[in-house]
């Protein structure tokens, strides 16, 4: 069948070339290569649908494994729809999971088999960071002279301590990313710092290796597992249980895994488990896209074998973006293959183009009327972003029902252009990994507890106050807020237990427009110290019922009362001062999961609103005008003679890039992989890296496009280059536009 | 008329009147002129054995024998103690042993723990676990072995031989068996019996002693045993050594039953071993369930366990909720709730059941109810000890009165004791315990404080001085402890539940008092007590709530709602079933109820396939008991992400819907 009727889009589907043999696929292995914009989430969810419809699953179901949260209820809704529309009950036959999840469901299945606890303590990213920190820290004092001796910049001159403290955000960046190394190389702790021992003092992998122990220490003390634990445990599991494997692949007959050019040794292992040679699996990635690798512990390499070895059926239309897009980006790839300065990057991108669908096809490329493709220089960083700011507004005026985004290489850029349109007035939307609207509700719990915790502490008073009322801020209640940080707070809130026309506050301030609303606020929390006998997460549900949250912020609240409960598991005699010290960990964990569950709504750009989002988190989404700024030769290196950033340039030349350094001697140490030269490889994988963020940030424009660049840094007053890519598309659009 | 032939054994599923006619059988001995000190009744639980000596009308005096087979125990090794304590070889004889609290008995386990890892035991890579959590698999490993008539000492060589891996068993059960070595030396050495070395006790020593033999059977010549589906081997031992020699004795056994397996329940032994001995009295109709969702429990049961069974009516599940996000789910579920409740259901005939009742789970569904006036009962919750005001207060007081343990309130703990005590608002409270820290609970002399929190609270606050002060006497930690609930709590009425908190904490400071010096914890006992209670000892700080009657609707878990057998419902809410919690397996990372039981063979291996099967079954068994404890309808709620944003999907949700060919429908 080439046309279902997909009911949660409420249309008529019809696949492509491309797709349709993909939608044949009845079982065995197969590497899907799919160029931007090819509909693999449309045509994974047909398949499913239509696999479930011919009994092909059997009493088992569809695993489909993506990597964010935002993608799980995306493919739920669209195999939902499929299913609906094929008459079909809309849950059965499938399950999709994050990663994370799949990981903790097969550690659920016989955690006992592995002496882990079957509640697991999992430790997020901001913990392990914080951590890992505190260990490499101690670390460093420990080994000062050592250390410090890399560093290139003379005692007595100027900036050294700042390359000092600089030095020591390096190293536990370096430890970080080792760590994660050495689990998805499943190297275990004890065995890291047996190997790494013989190694000279200087090396940083036996540095990371030593403070590696220490972290796993901790969390065996602690009794939690940290992310590549569960995977790495996962793996065990499955490779030691073979009943289990067995069981897991009746249950799951065939899996689709998404973004598989982003996957890691322990990921794919796992897959590959549960899928058994002989087993339904079906990758789904596109190595042009593989952007993940230099701060993941994502292999690009890995899909790229997968696609050698296995059946490869390539879906190469896509309906996204207009011809003229479309040709860009297939230049970028072709001046990458062919004319990349520097010949050994010549293989960042695969030589893939993306084809537009036929003219007939029920949903055609774009084709507007009018529409702009551009490669503009500015002299600085600040005219780049004040002038593309000003387009972007102007564009949005002229064109309401367009959809629009701003693409930065990095997050400083996209503060910088956050500011400008704010000074601009303009309606915008951060796409940022947490976005503040999502951090709200953390932020004004943790704020309302902490002074809870120390309700004589005027200070906290006010940080709570403007937290919840941040029209307090303003200028014109300077005294109200001097008043409030002066006045006895127990004579405020005595004055609250009276009858309204009783109270006797000062008759300025009761006649401020913020008054009223104030009160009302000033009462609540007369009620919730009225409450201070509760426990804290009794407390925190309580606080949440009387604010007025949104089903999502509600959630937010019941994880943080959670949170609060397994520390009080943890540690019965934690009060709510005592908490206090641990609030910034609750309120991560408040906003971590305010990203799990806003990921869960989707995003839908609102026309007309700017945009702002990283070229990193872009991946996936689509505008109608895209502006990629910054590509100079800083953010998009095409020369190993440019400067990258993972490069510390205060270090001695040979030690200039720890990270590739520390990961050449695991590879040669572990698994007998010798490396020329580690630090030129580093770069060349950079370069090829960058590269590929480039043509994931053209991709993302349906009709309209422009990619600038600047000529110098403000800040500095450094000249810096445009990226040779940059040149090379520019060129590419003028002499384009004049043969038209 | 009720028989009173030799042996018999009533026979039928839940609700079919079994332990009514076990009281009947009691009273018709009664009747015959037979003193109830010869007649002993064994039931499940303490409840239980409240319940049936309230239900008793005797027109004569007489102790009511009526037990649970571990107070049974505890009360004839109290009583015989000089015959059960030459058993023992170590230590020194005392006049009675001291019977360890399942908190006293964590907390010296976890000693022992924290002796092994301090010797670097417990140390493998993948091992998580936290010694709170591992002290109470211990404990719970000794007492499933003892009721298993499985001898402590061969606890980690059976776990090891059913390790199913390749290679050396991991040395983690080295580590348990020099854990338990140590724990069981420590206990008797001091004479300290918990649940299992109680068991060990009694069936090793006394019930092997040929005077004991005779008293038994002079003394028990009527038994009466109820719930015998969740028999224990050791119990079921002690029943065949005295039932050659009764009277009369009158067994129930409960067809659906058998949800304490992974506690060493044996229901085998009813079947194949107390059954054939008896007259066996069918009790077929089921009062407390239509036979709709009878028929649907069995059938649901069924597809559980991967058998085939028949569609049964739609109509036993009357709505299934099914929702992204768990928030909503119960929001959903409420909504319900109280639309069912508008129809004039009584809010006592309806049961909300989860697998685990967190606190968002009750405070959720708490306050959508109470805005309708309607109250929800936590029946399986507990409260935290902490968590009460007077408790927290007390033990605030204790801390302040021993600076010699160096365990410091924080300025919050001192702020709460202010509010109790003086009646001070929060702030103020926090304000004198923030002074009060500061000069080491010198005089308050600083005229800005003493200004603010008013001239009342300053001559409380001195009060108070004066008699910590005078509490800081030298004292044993009990009369400590009672003298500061007698003298400054308890004048202050507090209310119910903050007085069984403190009836409570004086209750475990006595006892921990006879424990400390049982077990030589060298230190003050009072130090140790305090770290009982901060370092997390599961159990230490936990105060069952009071069952509310009627007027409420029920909140409880499938287990203590299976478990309390009188309980009935017309409707039920099962909720979080998408959740692989109604399919949990038993073993954990240091036991393994089912290793540990007396059906384990020798040789067998403890294999994915096996544990799957028993989750099957015990999952099959819960969902079928559950539906015999219902009267019209089940309403099932899931939700697709669970609390810690970890997506959830499980067979038994697919399975409802799939039985009720509905979801997120309202029924016809």
């Amino acid at each position: 069948m080439r046309k279902c009727l997909d009911k949660g889009e409420n249309r008529m589907i019809e696949l492509r070339k491309g797709q349709r043999e993909v939608a044949a696929y009845r079982g065995g292995m197969l590497a899907v290569p799919a160029v931007p914009g090819a509909g693999k989430t449309t045509v994974l969810a047909y398949l499913a649908s239509q696999l479930i419809e011919e009994g092909c699953v059997g009493q088992g179901n569809i695993l489909i494994v993506t990597y964010m949260t935002s993608s799980v209820a995306n493919f739920k809704a669209r195999i939902a729809g499929f299913l609906e529309g094929r008459g079909l009950p809309k849950t059965k036959g499938y399950e999709v999971r994050t990663l994370h999840s799949l990981a903790i469901n097969i550690l659920k299945e016989r955690p006992d088999r592995i002496f882990l606890p079957e509640e697991l303590q999992v430790i997020d990213e901001l913990d392990r960071e914080r951590i890992i920190k505190s260990f490499t820290l101690a670390w460093i004092d420990t080994h000062f002279a050592v250390w410090k001796g890399l560093i290139k910049t003379p005692e007595t001159g100027g900036g050294y301590e700042q390359h000092l403290e600089d030095w020591k955000k390096e190293t536990v960046k370096l430890v970080k990313e080792m760590i994660g190394q050495f689990k998805s190389s499943s190297i275990s702790a004890k065995e890291a710092t047996e190997k790494t021992a013989c190694l000279t003092e200087t090396s940083f992998l036996r540095w990371c290796a030593e403070i590696y122990g220490q972290y796993q220490q901790w969390l065996i003390q602690a009794g939690a597992v940290d992310f590549e634990d569960m995977l790495q445990q996962a793996a065990q599991l499955l490779r030691e249980d073979q009943e289990l494997t067995a069981r897991l692949r009746s249950r799951w007959c065939y899996i689709f895994e998404d973004e598989a050019q982003d996957s890691n040794p322990l990921q794919e292992e796992i897959l590959m488990l549960l899928a058994g040679k002989e087993g339904n699996l079906l990758r789904v990635g596109d190595s042009n896209q593989a952007i993940m690798g230099t701060f993941t512990n994502a292999e690009p390499e890995l899909f790229r074998r997968f696609c050698r070895g296995t059946a490869n059926q390539p879906i190469l239309t896509a309906s996204r973006s207009s011809r003229d897009i479309i040709d860009l980006a297939n230049y970028l790839v072709e001046w990458a293959c062919t004319r990349q300065p520097e010949i050994s990057c010549r293989r960042a991108l695969a030589d893939q183009r993306i084809c537009p669908v036929p003219p007939e096809d029920k949903f055609p490329n774009p084709a507007p009327a009018e529409y702009l493709i551009a490669a503009p220089s500015f002299a600085s960083d600040t005219e780049e972003i004040q002038r593309i700011c000003q387009h972007a507004v102007n564009y949005a005026a002229a064109n309401p029902h367009k959809t629009l985004a701003i693409l930065a290489p990095a997050e400083y850029m996209l503060r910088e252009a956050t500011q400008m349109l704010s000074g601009m007035g303009a309606e915008y939307y951060e796409l940022t990994r947490l976005p503040r609207e999502r951090q709200r509700t953390a932020e004004d719990l943790a704020a309302i507890l902490s002074f809870l915790a120390r309700p004589q502490d005027n200070r906290l008073f006010i940080r709570m106050l403007l937290q919840l009322l941040p029209s307090l801020a303003e200028h014109e209640y300077h005294g109200l807020c001097s008043w409030l940080e002066r006045e006895h707070l127990e004579e405020v809130f005595d004055q609250l237990r009276l009858p309204a026309f009783l109270r006797k506050f000062p008759a300025a301030f009761m006649i401020l427009p913020v008054w009223r609303e104030l009160e009302g606020i000033l009462c609540a929390v007369r009620n919730w110290l009225e409450a201070l006998y509760l426990s804290p997460d009794a407390l925190t549900l309580y606080i949440a019922d009387q604010l007025t949250l949104c089903r999502e912020e509600r959630e937010i609240a019941a994880r943080m009362a959670l949170d609060m409960k397994s520390r009080l598991t943890q540690n019965p005699a934690l009060r709510l001062d005592t908490l206090l010290l641990e609030m910034d960990a609750v309120k991560n964990t408040g906003n971590k999961f305010a990203n799990i569950v806003f990921e869960r709504r989707g995003y839908t750009p609102k026309p007309g609103v700017i945009n702002l989002v990283t070229c990193h988190k872009a991946k996936g989404l689509e505008w109608d005008m895209v502006y990629v700024i910054g590509t100079t030769g800083v953010e998009y290196p095409t020369s190993l003679q440019d400067k990258i950033r993972s490069e510390v340039w205060f270090l001695h030349d040979f030690a200039a890039n720890p990270a590739a350094l520390a990961k050449a001697e695991l590879r040669s140490l572990f698994f007998g992989e010798s490396c020329h030269d580690p630090l030129i490889a580093a770069k060349t994988e950079v370069i090829c890296e960058r590269l590929r963020l480039l043509y994931v940030a053209v991709t993302r424009a349906r009709e309209s496009l422009i990619i600038s660049t600047h000529r110098m840094t403000s800040k500095f007053n450094r000249k810096i280059r445009p990226s040779a890519a940059h040149e090379a598309l520019r060129r590419h659009i003028e002499e384009r536009r004049t043969r038209r | 008329m009720i028989s009173t032939a030799r042996h018999v054994m009533f026979c039928g599923p839940t609700g079919s009147g079994k332990t009514a006619r076990m009281l009947d059988t009691y009273h018709t001995l009664l009747g015959e002129g037979i003193s109830s000190d010869f007649i002993q009744v064994l039931v499940l639980n303490r409840h239980q054995a409240a319940w049936f000596k309230d239900q008793v009308k005797m027109n004569r005096s007489g102790a009511l024998q009526v037990n649970t087979y571990f107070s049974f125990i505890q009360r004839e090794l109290r009583r015989f103690w000089h015959v059960a304590e030459a058993g023992l070889d170590e230590g020194q004889p005392v006049l009675e042993p001291v019977f360890l609290t399942m908190e006293t008995a964590q907390y010296l386990m976890e000693l022992c723990i924290g002796e092994m890892r301090s010797q670097g035991r417990f140390s493998a890579e993948n091992f998580r676990s936290q010694p709170a959590r591992m002290a109470l698999q211990l404990t719970e490993t000794m007492q499933i072995a003892a009721v298993s008539c499985l001898d402590a000492r061969e606890i980690a060589e059976r776990l090891q031989k059913a390790w199913e891996g390749k290679g050396e068993a991991p040395a983690v059960y080295d580590d348990v068996r020099a854990t338990l070595e140590l724990y069981r030396r420590r206990c008797f050495a001091g004479r300290m019996l918990d649940y299992a070395l109680s068991l060990e006790l009694y069936n090793g020593v006394l019930l092997k002693n040929e005077d004991y033999q005779q008293w038994l059977q002079h003394k028990i010549r009527h038994l009466l045993v109820d719930d015998t589906e969740e028999i224990l081997p050791a119990a079921f031992k002690f029943i065949m050594k005295v039932l050659p020699h009764v009277e009369s004795a009158t067994f129930a056994y409960c067809t659906d039953g058998g949800h304490s397996v992974f506690f060493g329940a044996h229901p085998e032994l009813a079947t194949k071993e107390l059954m054939p001995r008896c007259t066996v009295e069918k009790l077929t109709p089921s009062y407390t369930s239509s036979p709709d969702c009878g028929a649907w429990g069995a059938s649901l049961a069924a597809r559980v366990k991967g058998h085939k069974a028949p569609m049964i009516p739609r109509r036993v599940v009357m709505h299934h909720v099914v929702e992204d996000l768990r928030g909503t789910m119960i929001e959903r579920v409420g909504d319900h709730l109280l639309q069912l409740l508008a129809t004039g259901v009584a809010p006592n005939e309806i049961a909300v059941v989860a697998p685990f009742v967190d606190k968002v789970l009750e405070h959720q569904l708490s306050s959508l109810l109470g805005l309708h006036g309607c109250a929800i009962a936590h029946v399986s919750g507990s409260k935290r000890l902490l968590d009460l005001p007077f408790a927290g207060t007390l033990l605030t007081l204790l801390q302040l009165t021993h600076p010699q343990w160096r365990l410091y309130p924080t300025t919050g703990d001192i702020a709460q004791a202010l509010n109790v005590l003086l009646a001070l608002d929060p702030v103020r409270s926090m304000l004198l315990a923030a002074y009060a820290q500061g000069e080491e609970w010198g005089e308050l002399t600083d005229a800005n404080v003493r200004a603010r929190i008013g001239y009342a609270a300053v001559q409380g606050y001195d009060f108070l001085r004066r008699h910590l002060a005078a509490l800081r006497e030298p004292a044993a930690l009990a009369e400590v402890v009672q003298k500061i609930f007698t003298e400054l709590l308890y004048p202050l009425n507090p209310s119910p539940s903050n007085l069984q908190g403190c009836r409570y904490l004086t209750e475990a400071a006595r006892h921990f008092q006879a424990f400390s010096a049982a077990a030589a914890l060298g230190e003050d006992s009072g130090w140790h007590f305090m770290q009982m209670i901060q370092r997390g000892t599961i159990a230490a700080d936990r105060l069952a709530a009071p069952a509310l009657e009627g007027g409420a609707v029920v909140l409880i878990t499938a287990y203590s709602l299976l478990m309390d057998k009188g309980n009935t419902f017309a409707y039920q809410y099962w909720l979080d079933i998408s959740r692989d919690a109604w399919y949990r397996s038993d073993a954990k990372e240091l036991t393994n109820p089912h290793v540990l039981s007396l059906r384990w063979q020798e040789g067998q291996v403890w294999t994915n396939f096996l544990n799957e099967e028993l989750r099957r079954e015990k999952a099959a068994r819960t969902v079928l008991g559950l539906s015999h404890r219902c009267r019209t309808a089940i309403i099932a709620a899931e939700s697709a992400c669970d609390s810690y944003g970890s997506e959830r999907e499980g067979e038994l949700a697919a399975l409802i819907a799939e039985m009720s060919g509905q979801r997120g429908k309202q029924d016809d």
